[in-house]
């Protein structure tokens, strides 16, 4: 198995929410503003891995039939972790995140790994895998909540960094959740096209390969 | 072992460890929790009394409604009280208020919202800060304003506070409940208090 692959894959081809499809509430509800959106990916991610981790190394030992209560139980106790930390030490974000942290335990992506990838393979392949996830995730997040921040208030908080579009009237609907739907459906809409021309080119390609191997033989 | 005997005990084993897990994290992360929350109370009840940033000394809690009120020093000279006040006909869920009056309890201090799920871009507006502002606009039109101003200016004509556009809902449901609680706050413990001065 190739273990670069199992990290790349979840940022472009198997992103997690532009390509797969998971995840898309806490996506759709966090994603007013860019410090939300990373301090959700930072958390997901942590909690991905801490779970992927866990899972792997006691996949030999879950009876099949209640696999699903206890992934659960673990990730939980993840999200619980995440939720502590953060309310200690990033109360601000911890705030904003609101309810969608503690939802971190239902959210598709981690289960969905767990049952799709970390009870199947080692740990170190699972670890590679929940980065990959988590960063992925984390782009979608970070990319959305860019383009809806910067139309929906006319600039950008990020704390430490804060400026403005001069005379520019920002849409207050980018902010709210259509602006999320829409701008989502976009970012969509584009991954898929350019998956199909990249598919395009890889069938050329083969086709090409095969038509020269035959005049070879020729 | 049968094998339901065994779908148990792994089960519990999985959950005993979580638990004693996060027992660890919680015993590890609960006085700075509570540390924050602390923090940001008396943050909130200082930029309330005097203004953003500004060190004041608050003295023991006492009972007021169903919460509690504090009396607040600079340099050991009285400069007001703070309390507690929900707004429950906000658009979404109840806001958290913290009500700052002076001494004399005639008129505002200011106003601080502790929490609030207002609408973003609309309701939550009461909240933002304008770029090159100290603190919300909406909030800062409190400060100082007298009791029987506490109005919306299109609810009363008496009324010196503007509402946030496209959200009226939000604004008069904190604006009433500022007003409402500094009237119960005067009721409750009088008109003045002969230690001021």
């Amino acid at each position: 198995m190739n273990a670069g692959r199992e990290f790349t894959k979840g940022i472009w081809t198997e992103n997690p929410v532009l390509r797969l499809m998971l995840g898309l509430c806490p996506t759709l509800a966090v994603s007013t503003a860019v410090v939300n959106g990373i301090g959700m990916g930072i958390a997901a991610t942590f909690v991905l891995l801490g779970s992927n981790i866990v899972i792997a190394l006691i996949r030999g030992v879950i009876p099949a039939k209640v696999r699903i209560p206890c992934y659960i139980v673990v990730i939980a106790t993840f999200v619980t972790i995440a939720d502590l930390t953060m309310h200690a030490y990033t109360p601000q974000i911890h705030e904003a995140l609101g309810i969608f942290l503690p939802l971190i335990v239902v959210n598709c992506i981690i289960l969905g790994r767990a049952e799709a990838f970390a009870s199947k393979n080692s740990v170190t392949m699972s670890v590679l895998d929940a980065l990959g996830m988590g960063l992925g995730f984390t782009l979608a997040l970070l990319a959305l909540a860019t383009v809806r921040e910067l139309l929906g208030t006319g600039g950008l908080d990020l704390r430490a960094l804060a400026f403005q579009i001069p005379r520019f009237k920002p849409a207050i609907i980018m902010i709210l959740p259509p602006g999320a739907f829409v701008t989502l459906g976009i970012m969509m809409a584009g991954m898929n096209k350019l998956a199909e021309l990249q598919e395009k080119k890889r069938l050329q390609r083969a086709a090409e390969e095969k038509l020269e191997e035959k005049q070879e033989e020729a | 072992m049968p094998e339901t005997a065994k779908l148990v005990v792994v089960l519990a084993i999985i959950c005993v460890v979580a638990s004693g897990g996060l027992a660890l994290v919680n015993a590890a992360t609960g006085e700075k929790i509570a540390e924050q929350e602390r923090l940001k109370e008396e943050m909130l009840r200082a930029e309330a009394l005097v203004g953003p940033g500004e060190e004041v000394e608050f003295g023991e809690p006492k009972p007021f409604d169903d919460g509690e009120y504090f009396e607040g020093y600079v340099d050991g000279k009285l400069v007001g009280y703070v309390f507690g006040t929900v707004a429950r006909k906000a658009y979404n869920e109840p806001v958290k208020i913290v009500v700052g009056v002076d001494p004399a309890k005639t008129k505002l201090t200011g106003v601080r919202i502790r929490s609030q799920r207002e609408t973003p871009g609309l309701g939550a507006f009461m909240v933002v800060v304008r770029s090159g502002e100290q603190e919300p606009w909406f909030l800062r039109q409190f400060r100082n304003v007298p009791l029987e101003k506490v109005w919306l200016k299109k609810d009363n004509q008496a009324g010196e506070i503007d509402g946030i556009t496209a959200a009226t809902i939000s604004s008069r449901a904190v604006t009433d409940a500022v007003r409402e609680s500094f009237e119960k706050f005067v009721q409750a413990t009088g008109e003045t208090k002969e230690d001021v001065g």
